[in-house]
This record gives structure tokens, sequence and C-alpha cells, in this order.
């Protein structure tokens, strides 16, 4: 396809988000590299998850919501009429901000996506793989048959996170993913974050500017307008963005006067 | 604190009053709520209770033929047609035949015995011999007491009978054994004296004076048994020796007949009985101003006795005593130890009162006890040739034989085209017969019946009031639930009715309820809460109709099925369409319009209900399945459904309990109130359970008002047991989510 430079894996061009009439984000360029972590940060209600959830169109699940512009994954845009979100959805997973974990056993947990999705191979490697990619297989691995509602909240975020990485997604959109954890539960999840970067393309949102400062590679700044119109700020490399911000507002903001 | 009010909130006792005074909204309202409670808790029991009280309590009954009676029957055509028997109204023959046959056996009563003891043996009976003692306390097994029974009603106005009774006693000891019976102690006579002197209200603390029947004058009527009459007589001769001018009428009719007519007709002053007085028949005589006063005379026992030559028969037990006068041959067939010798039989013959007396005195039998064969014979004397043919026809009494059809006659009706049940059924078993002859034969009726609080707290006016009323009815204890209730379809006698048809009426009605409402309904559910976009105007126009339609008064249903599935669907629903129809229902009013019916009726309910458990499946679960690339149908079977369906159970589970409890909507679509036989699919005709409920109530019988309150608490029963398994459910799902 015509934009693609080849390099990032998910393009936001002139991005804007509808919720009715209310322009929730507006005019968002944003390229996401590969095998990185780009947070995603700003002031509550700027539209960070608006603008995570139009990545992999789990925006479509709200009946109200409209989305101009293009995303392209792979140089292809999602939001052309031919293109089916749920294979969209297979490619790019998502963590979502309070652990949602299927009333199932942790074994069902993990394979479920994986045999939706016409997984051919040896489901309890696949199993394992998944559990020690999430951190979480010493944990478990006696009891793959309870319920994943038995596990504590950290825990059942990784689970989450393993469930995720089940389907072998090119991307993994997180949205505050620690944030209902505490702080020892939150590190984890970050540490976490870091090893599966390896294989995977990782989207944060976040409020915690330490984490963002720690574990991201890229940083894009949100804020709103008179409109409460959010829109991209700033975006650049984590260090620069946290050293050197080049926009004012970046400035206050992460230095805690603002937001 | 600060008393003052700084910053627009109350302080110090401004705020405790405050305080106290939310507290003490608190409590008026949990008094409020707390007494809601208590009076819907006290509604509810007294609901219980009133049914409950219906459903069990005294009745009278009457039978037509009582069970007694025809065990005494098949025990005498036993005895009297076992071989080697020789029955003889004449005593007389049967000491000659015993004493002149060294294997004779036979029975009669003590008197022929003590007159003939010289040419017989006397066989003790559970280690027994009758004497005075043995016989008054009882632990000789043979005997029946003698009696007479008058009242103080009458002895008042009639004082002559008193003294009659009176000397009666002073002097019974001394005929008594002239004429072969046992007296009783001079002490217990004399206890009897005082009871009676105390009846006839004279002083009690004194000597009892002699009587001297010159003093006496009037007459005096006596009627009843016949073992009593020749005491009676010989008391009565000595009466009238001792000087008694007036008139003695002695009768002899029978015990029970003598005490009918002193109890109800009233036309005799003392009834002789040779056996103590009923509570039925107390209740009788007390019901006519005559309390009855049982003076015991004497003691009649049966002696049975065997050739001096037997050496061996020393003593039987009852249950020896009844082989030996049924089926043995041989003696050893009664002991193993003794010879095999051929058994010879002398008894009293088949008019004779010592042979009843024997009979149900050495035999404990119950109707039920006796075999098949004894039960269908019974059946057999009792019915018509028609009858017998159809109930054989119904249900075969033998596998191997034909008993009320003719031989030729069966193969015949066997080999037609349609043949009747009995033709391949399993025999009758024991039990089945014995029922069939409860019903056919002996035929309790019941005169009248009473709730359980008059039961239990008007016990004994319930008891004398049948006495008077019905002299020969019985008053026992009813549970109008029991098997009979369960397995019989309704009927016009209230003591044959059951509940059958309606039972299976109720859960034919509700399957076809269930088959069509919870697809249906938890299909709407789906398709509203996951599919249908609320944007829409119609989507919204139905989701308020189905609101809407779930407050209409359950009566609209019923017409609307009338229209629907009785009317324009007849050739579907009276099964016409598939050829299944049945001529006695050649119209829609099956179990199939009433179950679509009835299907109508919840069908909001349970969409509502079932969108209420879908919208309750947390919608993170939705998200967290699309997020792994689930498609809609993916996400609503593996996660929204399983989610829901405990709540769509428990909804539909509570609406099909109303269902089960719908009268109005199936008067309409024209259920039938009384349905004999058993529905046996979609295109029977039918009734259910509230519908013959509410029949049974508008009958003028009041028998009929207990059967409801039998049949409600079925209903009661089925709605808690569907109540229960909603209530585990829902536990058992919040365990679950918890
Ligand atoms: N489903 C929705 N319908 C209507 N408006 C919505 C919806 N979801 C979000 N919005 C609006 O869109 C704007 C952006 O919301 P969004 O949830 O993306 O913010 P956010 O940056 O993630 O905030 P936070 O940091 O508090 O999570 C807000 O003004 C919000 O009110
Ligand atoms: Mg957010």
């Amino acid at each position: 396809m015509s934009n693609n430079n080849g390099n990032y894996v998910l393009q936001a061009e002139d991005m804007n988000v509808y919720y009715g009439s209310f322009r929730a984000v507006k005019n968002v360029n944003l390229n996401i590299a590969p095998r990185a972590i780009t947070a995603l940060i700003g002031p509550s209600g700027c539209g960070k998850s608006t603008v995570l959830r139009a990545f992999n169109r789990m925006n479509d699940l709200v009946p109200v919501a409209r989305t101009e512009g293009a995303v392209t994954f792979h140089g292809r845009n999602i939001y052309e009429p031919n293109v089916d979100p749920v294979e969209v959805r297979r490619r790019i997973g998502m963590v979502f901000q309070k652990p949602n974990p299927f009333p199932k056993s942790i074994y069902d947990n993990v394979a479920w996506g994986a045999k939706l999705n016409g997984f051919k191979g040896h489901m309890d490697d696949l199993v394992e793989e998944s559990l020690r990619g999430a951190a979480l297989w010493d944990e478990v691995k006696d009891k793959l048959s309870q319920s994943g509602l038995s596990l504590s909240g950290g825990q059942q975020q990784r689970l989450c996170i393993a469930r995720a990485i089940a389907v072998k997604p090119e991307v993994i959109l997180m949205d505050e993913p620690a944030s209902a954890l505490d702080p020892i539960a939150t590190l984890r999840i970050e540490e976490l974050i870091q090893e599966i970067k390896q294989n995977y393309t990782i989207i944060i949102v976040t409020h915690n500017m330490q984490q963002a400062a720690r574990a991201s590679d890229f940083t894009a700044f949100f804020s709103v307008d008179d409109h409460r119109t959010g829109m991209l700020v700033e975006f650049g490399e984590t260090n620069q963005i946290f050293t050197n911000p080049h926009n004012e507002t970046t400035e206050q903001y992460i230095t805690g006067r603002f937001g | 604190m600060a008393q003052n009010t700084t910053n627009g909130f109350p302080e110090g006792d401004a705020l405790q009053s405050q305080i106290s005074g939310r507290h003490l909204r608190g409590t008026i309202w949990r008094i409020v709520f707390l007494s809601t409670l208590i009076l819907a808790i006290i509604v509810l029991i007294i609901l219980l209770v009133t049914i409950f009280v219906d459903g069990f309590g005294l009745v009278a009954v009457q039978n037509v033929v009582e069970p007694e009676s025809l065990v005494l029957d098949y025990v005498e055509t036993d005895m009297l047609t076992a071989p080697d028997t020789i029955a003889s109204e004449d005593d007389n023959e049967l000491v000659a035949g015993i004493a002149g046959d060294p294997d004779g056996t036979g029975f009669f009563g003590y008197a022929f015995y003590a007159n003939n003891s010289d040419k017989l043996r006397l066989v003790s009976i559970e280690n027994t011999i009758p004497d005075d003692t043995t016989t008054s306390d009882g632990s000789y097994p043979l005997t029946r007491p003698l009696e007479l029974i008058s009242s103080a009603s009458v002895i008042a106005a009639k004082p002559q009978v008193g003294q009659f009774i009176l000397y009666y006693l002073q002097h019974v000891n001394e005929e008594i054994e002239n004429i072969g019976y046992f007296a009783i102690p001079d002490a217990e006579i004399s206890e009897i004296e005082l009871a009676v002197m105390e009846a006839l209200g004279l002083d009690t603390s004194g000597s009892v004076p002699m009587i001297d029947p010159a003093t006496v004058s009037g007459n005096i009527t006596i009627a009843g048994s016949s073992t009593v009459f020749p005491l009676t007589e010989r008391i009565a001769e000595r009466f009238k020796a001792d000087g008694y001018g007036g008139e003695i009428n002695i009768e002899s009719i029978g015990s029970s007949a003598g005490i009918r007519a002193f109890c109800v007709d009233g036309s005799i002053d003392i009834a002789n009985a040779s056996r103590k007085i009923l509570p039925e028949e107390r209740a009788a005589c007390r019901s006519n101003d005559r309390d009855p006063i049982e003076s015991q005379v004497g003691t009649d026992a049966i002696a049975v006795v065997v050739n001096p030559a037997n050496t061996f028969a020393d003593n039987l037990s009852l249950e020896e005593l009844g082989i030996l006068f049924t089926t043995a041959a041989v003696w050893s067939d009664v002991d193993g130890s003794w010879p095999d010798n051929p058994v010879h039989r002398y008894i009293p013959g088949a008019d004779s009162g010592t042979l009843d007396f024997f009979a149900s005195t050495a035999f404990d039998l119950r109707l039920q006890d006796l075999p098949k064969d004894a039960l269908v014979a019974i059946l057999g004397a009792g019915i018509t040739e028609n009858v017998g043919r159809r109930l054989e026809r119904e249900q075969r009494f033998y596998n191997n034989a034909v008993v009320f059809n003719s031989a030729e006659e069966w193969v015949a009706v066997c080999s037609s085209d349609e043949p009747p049940a009995g033709c391949t059924s399993e025999e009758r078993s024991q039990n089945n017969v014995y029922l069939l002859v409860q019903e056919r034969i002996v035929q309790p009726k019941i005169l009248q019946a009473w709730p359980l609080t008059e039961s239990i707290f008007n016990r004994q006016t319930i008891i004398d009031e049948v006495g008077a009323t019905y002299p020969d009815a019985r008053v026992e204890f009813r549970s109008w639930l029991n098997r009979h209730f369960l397995n019989s379809p309704t009927s016009s006698q209230p003591e044959l009715a059951g509940f059958r048809t309606a039972i299976l009426g109720s859960i034919f009605v509700i399957i076809i309820c269930i088959l069509f409402a919870l697809p249906v309904g938890v299909g709407a559910a789906i398709y509203l809460e996951e599919y249908a976009s609320q944007d829409k105007w119609y989507n919204r126009i139905i989701q308020t109709n189905i609101y809407n339609l779930a407050g209409v008064p359950s009566i609209i249903y019923g017409m609307l099925g009338l229209a629907i599935f009785v009317r324009a669907l007849e050739p579907i629903t009276s099964g016409a369409l598939f050829g299944f129809s049945d001529a006695a229902t050649a119209n829609g009013r099956t179990i199939l319009s009433a179950g679509l019916t009835l299907g109508l009726l919840i069908l909001p309910i349970i969409i509502i209900n079932g969108q209420e458990a879908i919208r309750a499946v947390p919608n993170s679960l939705r998200q967290a399945s699309y997020g792994l690339g689930a498609t809609k149908w993916d996400t609503v079977r593996s996660h929204v459904l399983p989610g829901a369906i405990p709540g769509i159970l428990t909804g539909s589970i509570l609406a099909f309990s109303r269902a089960i409890g719908e009268t109005a909507p199936l008067i309409v679509v024209g259920a039938s109130t009384f349905v004999t036989v058993d529905p046996t699919g979609p295109f029977s005709k039918f009734t259910v359970m509230p519908i013959l409920i509410y029949n049974w109530t508008s009958r003028p019988q009041k028998e009929y008002q207990y059967l409801a309150a039998a049949g409600i608490i079925i209903l009661l029963v089925l709605l808690i047991i569907m109540n229960s398994l909603a209530i585990y459910l829902r536990n058992r799902t919040q365990g679950k989510r918890a």
C-alpha cells in the first residue's frame, strides 16, 4: 500500500473518532514502530483509550462511535469496508485495564482463543508456552483446571496477557494494564512487558509517568483543545519526551504541573 | 466539639440530634418492613393451615360388604371344603364321630366337651386349657364374653330391668356350669353388680341387697345372641319360679341384631351379646339416650378335642390350629414330629355360630392377606359377568387362564383388529385384585367427612353423631392425599376420585409449554440484547410491546389461544393433519393448544427475564472475547449464553411454575373437567391440576372440598420443588461468580 514506508507496523493517518456528534480525538497521526513499546500518556479524558481502541477497531463495539481517516496495519487501512474486524483483532490483541478472565479454567482461558482461531498444533504446549510468556506458569502449573477467577488480581492480569499472546498477535494493545494492581504486581507486569517486547509490538496507555519513562521506547502525549477534543501534542522517543520536551504543555504535564 | 455551627453543618448537640433523628426514622421503617414481613408470613401460614386442615380428617365410612365377613366366608369355606372333613350342625354327631375315630379331631362349645369328657381328649391351645381363670383373663384364645347390655335410662324407666340384671348376676354362677359356659370370678361379678347399682342410683356403700323377684313387677323384653339365650332363659325361669309376676320375652336373633334393636330401634330392654359392644354401636346407643352398660355374665369357650387314642396332639398353637383345620392332610403336616396318620375333621356346620366364632378367633387374616385366587373368587361372586369380562379385557387376571371370558371368546377378541389391553398385559397382581375387591365388593362409601381441626377437637362428638346417623358406619382417620388419590382418575364418587389425569395433564401441558416458550423466548432475548440495535425505532417498539404483553391479563391469552390454536390451527392442534386425530377429541381443544397458549402467556416473561440475564453478563467478558478475534456468535455462544443460562433457567422455572397454576386461559381454551383416561400425547383432551381443583371445589358434595385440598397440596409441593430448583440454580451461579 502507498503509505507504507516499511518500518512501521501501525500508522494512524488524520484519524478522527466521534462518539455521536462529539469529536473525541482529532487529526491524530501516529506511527508505531515494530517490537517496541509505545506509551500513550495524557490527562484524563483526552482520548488515549479511544485512540488505542481505534487500532484494533474495538470502537466498533460502541454503537455511536465513528472513525474517520485511516489506520494502516502493514500499509493496509483496517477501516476499509472489505476488512473484517475479526481478523484485525486476531492480529492486534488487547489487554484491558481491569483483569477480565473468562469464568472458565485457567487452561481454557488461554486455550479458548487459540481453539477459536483454528490452532492446529499441540494445545498443552501452547498453553504452557503462553503462561510462561506471561510469567505465570510456575504459579499455576498445578491448578490449570481451577477457575481463572480464583487467581489474585495481578495473576489474573498476567493470565489475560497469556491469553492475548496465545493467539500469536503481532501487536498487543494495553489500556492501563497495571492500574488496578499494587506496586509489586505493577512491577512484575512492567518486567513482563519488557520481556515480551522481543516478540511483540506493544502500545500501552498509562497514567504513571515513571512507568512510561522506565518502560517505553516511544511516548505520545495527548491533550485536549477548547472543545475537549483530544489531540496528539507531541510524539517522540521516550528519552527525548521526558528529558527535552519540545512542547510546553508536555513539559508541564510530565513535571506534574498540569493534568 | 464546638456548639456553634461554623461551616453550614450542625455540630455538637445539633449533630447528635440530627443523627439520632436519622436513626429513629430508620428504626421506624425497619418496624414497618418487619410488620409487613410478619403479615406476609401469617397470611401464608393461614393459607397452608387451611389447606392442610382440609386434606386430612375423620370420615364416616360404610362398607356395602364388610371385609371381615369376606374373610370369614373364605376361612369357613376353606375349612368346610378341606378333605376328610365332616360338618354337622348336631354337636352330638361330632362327639360320636371323634369318639369313634382314632384319627378324629374337632371342636365345639366347651359344654359338649364337658358332657363327654370321658370319650374325648382336650387339646390345649397356646399351652392353655380353658377353665374359669384362663377364660376370664383371656389367656385361652378361643373365648368370647357373654354380656347383657342395657342402660341407666332404660333401668330408670323400668326398674324391673335393673332388678332382673341384678338377680341375673347374683345367680348366674349357680347355673352357668350347667349350661356349659365358664363363670367369671365372684369378685368380678360383685364389681359388675356395683356398677349396675350405681347406674340405678342405688346406695353402693353397704352390701348388695338380694333381689326378691316376688317384689318385682312389669314386663321385660330381651333379644340377641343365640349363645347367651339358654343362660338367660334359665335365669328367667328361676326368676319366675322365685315369684316374679311379669312377663319376660326372650328372643334369639344374634348379637348384632340384638344391639341394634336395643340401641337404634329401642324396642328391647336388654340385649344379649356374645361379644363386646363396638365403639360405633356405643355411639349409636348414646345418641338415642341409651348410654350402654355392659354386664358380663360369663365366658364361652371352644374346646378343641381329639380321640383319646391320639396321644401326641397335646397342644396346638393358633397357627397350627389354622393348619389343622384347613390344609393338613396328615398329622405330621401340623407338627413334623407327629405321625403320618390322616387327619379326620369333625366340625360344626356352615350355619353354626360356633364355626363363625372359631373362624374369627383362630385365624388372624385380613382381606388384603388372602391369596389372589380367593380374591378373584370373591370378586367373581360379587360382580356381573359383563363387568368381569370388561375387567379381564382391561387387564387379565392370569397369564395362562381366563376367568370371566370363555376361552373361545378370549381367542376371538384377542385376534380381532384392535385387541384389548388385557390380551397382552401382565396379569393382575394380588394387590390389584384386592383393590378391585375393595372397589367393587366392599365398596366403602364415605358418608361424611370432617376437617382436621374438628377431627382433633370434636372427636367424640363426631363419633356420637355418626353412631346416631349411620349405625353401620365406622369412623376412621383418612388422609385424602393417598396412593389411591395419586393413582386414580377423577370420579363421580368422592371416595374413588383421584388426581392422576390432572397430574399427567399438567405435566404434558407444561412440557409443551417449555418446548415452545423456552427456545422462542431465549432466542428472542438473545436477538434483542445482542443483535438488535436500540437506535432503531422498530426495535424499541418491539421491546416496549414485550413489556406491555407481560402485563396483559391471562384470560386474554386464553382468548388468543382459542382463536389461534383451537380454531385457526385446528387441523394441526387436533392432530388431524398428521392423522393422529382421536375420535373423542376431533377438535383443537388438546394438550398441544393448552401448552402453546400457556407458552404465549409466559413468553414475554421469559424474554424479559432472558434479557436481564444476558445483560447481567459483564461487558468486559464480551470485550475480552472480541479482543481475541472472536466473532459475535463466538462470543454469544461461549461467554454470553453460558453466563446467562443459570439466570435464564431461574426466571424460566418461576415462569413455568406460574403457568402450572394457571386456570383461566385453559378454561377458555377448553380444558375438560371430567377426564378419566390418561392423556397419551399432544392431541389428547386434557385437564390440569388447577382446573380439576376448581371443578372439585364447585361441586355440591362436601367430600370434594377435601379432595381439592389434597390436590392443592400436590400442586404446592410441585411448585415448591420448582422454586427450590430455581433458588438452587441461582445460589450455584452466585457461588461461581463470586
Ligand atoms: N462510549 C463512549 N460514548 C460516548 N463518549 C465516550 C465514550 N467513551 C469515551 N467517550 C468520551 O471520549 C472522550 C475520550 O475518552 P477516553 O476514554 O478515550 O479518554 P482517556 O484518555 O482514556 O481517559 P482516562 O485517562 O480517564 O481513561 C471523553 O470525553 C469521553 O467522555
Ligand atoms: Mg482510558
